[in-house]
């Protein structure tokens, strides 16, 4: 049987998939077992299954001809992929080996909703074609997978804040570093939103000729932005810290996932091109 | 001086972050309520509902939340406490934290603002209009300096298996393009090729063509008995009242689906155009007569019905935007203060306690 580009493709996302698997149960038992040697294997494997990852949305561009940013499935996949480098970035600063208990699951997630949509390459349809839709494409992306690595640092310091496990110093260190991560991240995230959505109204106004039409998906994305900036204001101005500030984003991350599937499943939109119907 | 000292705090307040966070939730939470609700003019109330409700829609018009008056004024607020922030706080932010950071947030703020305020001289100038070009036809729209006429109209769709798993009648074009010609006294001073995403703009005015809104026009040629012809254009996006013996036959035609492909190539069997035509009855109701095509008539009592003169149309957006310049400079303000800002913040905290790298 002769391989093909879309069995490689396949083959290394259900890899992928599979070593996110591994790397997020080995995060989880040395979490709760403290086994170091473990533990120190996971960000191995998780890197690993992110190479792979990598080379599927490789195969996908190659077989499509054009970046694989443009349906769902694609998106959706690469979401998954910035979300683990996002986990990988922020764990390799914060030499914090157990953020990929919180954000591995939300990679995951995403990864295994792209699994169920359907995978067919598609040609760019001709409004798709413009430079700023990339622009609005990837800076978004870049935002949503630093949310998600704000709310994984900001649940896992709400669960932590919650039990009492570790001696105090320690525990308040560790904290203290969590809700740094998900400060930082917060701030790249916001930063890209907000180039996501000024993007997104230049390409708007070339395809309905209106930066902005408060179309659910574009309200949306504005609610998500005035939480991370009101999440930021407060941090800075009020002193907002720890669980309060935990909150705040993990509030924000959830207008993020309201942006971009809520919109999708149940609020018409004029960005659901699923509407146009040969006439 | 009371009155003085009022403001004075009344001013210090808004500027405050304790005002813009509330502030920054209402408009938030406004949103959100925005989404959830169908807005549009077009969207109406169940007539049973009880008519404090209806009462409380109209007054805080919930189904145009974000042209509402109350709306407007939570913009209106974040737009001052803005421009307050932007004055009061420079000062104090210049001397604690440096000229980048300083210059940084004020950028960002009066950014935030210029978009807002482009958004509001929108409101006051320029024009927006849409309207529909017939291939053949010029298009008139009186407060244009220029006439539009559609040379051609360009649509080829993608095969039909490529966007199967989207559904069974889903098709994108591949190509859709209207070639047209403007006319300034008579005198064709343009022509162009223009297409969704792809505008041009003449004599200051942007040509837009929309991307979903195309279709066909075509002529309704009813015969009677005696051999005489009527000859009725249909516009599917006004499908026309068609009257006979003084009013006491009515009747509607609505455009039905058709082959692109094979309409533009003439190709095949299959009928390029179809309409279904209705009897409106003395009672109110509507009654379906049948299909008229263009490779069969209808025949409809002693009337019978053909498709003639099949044309293209596609829906364009015209408009003068003032307002642009202002949401440029505010985009790059705004950008540029958020760069400083937290790029200087980043670099000043990345030594602190956490032992973040």
């Amino acid at each position: 049987m002769p391989i093909t580009a879309a069995k490689i493709e396949l083959l290394t996302m259900g890899v992928a998939t599979g070593g996110y698997v591994a790397a997020w149960l080995i995060y989880l038992f040395s979490l709760r077992s403290d086994g170091e040697a473990n533990r120190s294997a996971a960000p191995v494997i998780t890197l690993i299954a992110w190479a792979f990852h990598v080379v599927s949305l490789s195969v996908r561009g190659y077989r499509a001809g054009h970046l694989p940013i443009f349906n769902a499935f694609e998106f959706l996949s690469l979401f998954s992929a910035g979300v683990v480098l996002a986990h990988i970035i922020f764990e390799r600063l914060s030499r914090r080996k157990d953020l990929g208990v919180a954000l591995l699951p939300v990679a995951l997630a995403i990864l295994v909703y792209a699994w169920t949509l359907s995978r067919a390459v598609e040609p760019v349809i001709p409004i798709f074609r413009g430079f700023w839709l990339k622009i609005h494409i990837l800076t978004a992306l870049v935002a949503y997978s630093a949310f998600a690595a704000t709310f994984g640092a900001s649940l896992l310091y709400l669960i932590r804040k919650g039990s009492d496990e570790a001696p105090a110093a320690e525990s308040q260190a560790g904290e203290k570093l969590l809700d740094d991560v998900a400060r930082r991240a917060a701030i790249v995230g916001f930063c890209f939103l907000t180039v996501g959505i000024i993007s997104g109204g230049i390409w708007a106004e070339y395809v309905w000729g209106r930066f902005w039409s408060w179309d659910p998906k574009e309200t949306w994305s504005l609610i998500t932005w005035l939480i991370f900036a009101a999440y930021i204001h407060t941090r800075y101005h009020r002193g907002w810290r720890g669980r309060k500030a935990a909150l705040v984003a993990v509030i924000g991350f959830l207008a993020v996932m309201v942006t971009y599937l809520g919109v999708d499943l149940f609020m018409y939109r004029q960005h659901n091109f699923l509407f146009w119907r040969s006439p | 001086m009371a009155w003085r000292n009022v403001s004075k705090n009344l001013i210090s307040f808004i500027a405050s972050v304790k005002f813009a966070i509330p502030l920054l939730i209402a408009i938030a939470a406004a949103s959100i309520i925005g989404s959830l609700i169908p807005q549009g003019r077009n969207v109406k109330l169940a007539s049973d509902i009880p008519e404090w409700i209806a009462s409380l829609n109209r007054y805080l018009q919930l189904n145009d939340i974000f042209h509402s008056w109350w709306y407007i004024i939570l913009l209106g607020l974040l737009g001052f406490s803005l421009l307050t922030v932007a004055i009061k706080r420079f000062p104090r932010v210049y001397q604690q934290r440096g000229r980048g950071a300083a210059l940084g947030i004020l950028l960002a703020h009066l950014g935030i603002l210029t978009i807002l305020g482009g958004m509001v001289y929108s409101g006051f100038s320029g024009f927006r209009y849409y309207t529909r070009l017939v291939e053949g036809d010029v298009t008139v729209l009186p407060p244009l300096p220029f006439v539009i006429k559609l040379d051609e109209f360009k649509l080829k769709y993608y095969p039909e298996e490529t966007f199967k798993h989207w559904g069974p009648d889903a098709r994108f074009p591949e190509k859709q393009e209207s070639m047209i010609t403007l006319f300034h006294h008579g005198n064709p001073f343009m022509k162009a090729a223009i297409a969704p995403g792809q505008p041009i703009i003449a004599k200051g005015v942007t040509l837009l063509p929309a991307h979903k809104d195309i279709g066909w026009v075509f002529d309704l040629v009813i015969t009677d008995l005696n051999g005489r012809e009527k000859v009725v254009p249909i516009w599917p996006w006004a499908p026309p009242l068609i009257s006979f013996y003084g009013g006491q036959q009515r009747y509607m035609a609505h455009s039905l689906n058709y082959d692109w492909g094979s309409a533009r190539e003439n190709e095949g069997n299959s009928p390029r155009a179809t309409t279904e035509i209705f009897k409106l009855q003395s009672d109110g109701t509507v009654d379906s007569m049948g299909f008229a095509t263009d490779k069969e008539p209808l025949q409809v009592g002693a009337f019978t019905m053909a498709i003639e003169s099949i044309r293209p149309y596609t829906g364009i957006h015209v408009y003068v935007r003032p307002e642009k310049p202002f949401f440029i400079t505010g985009f790059i303000a705004l950008l540029a203060g958020l760069v400083f800002t937290f790029y200087r913040r980043t670099s000043q905290s990345s030594g602190n306690s956490t032992g973040l790298q």
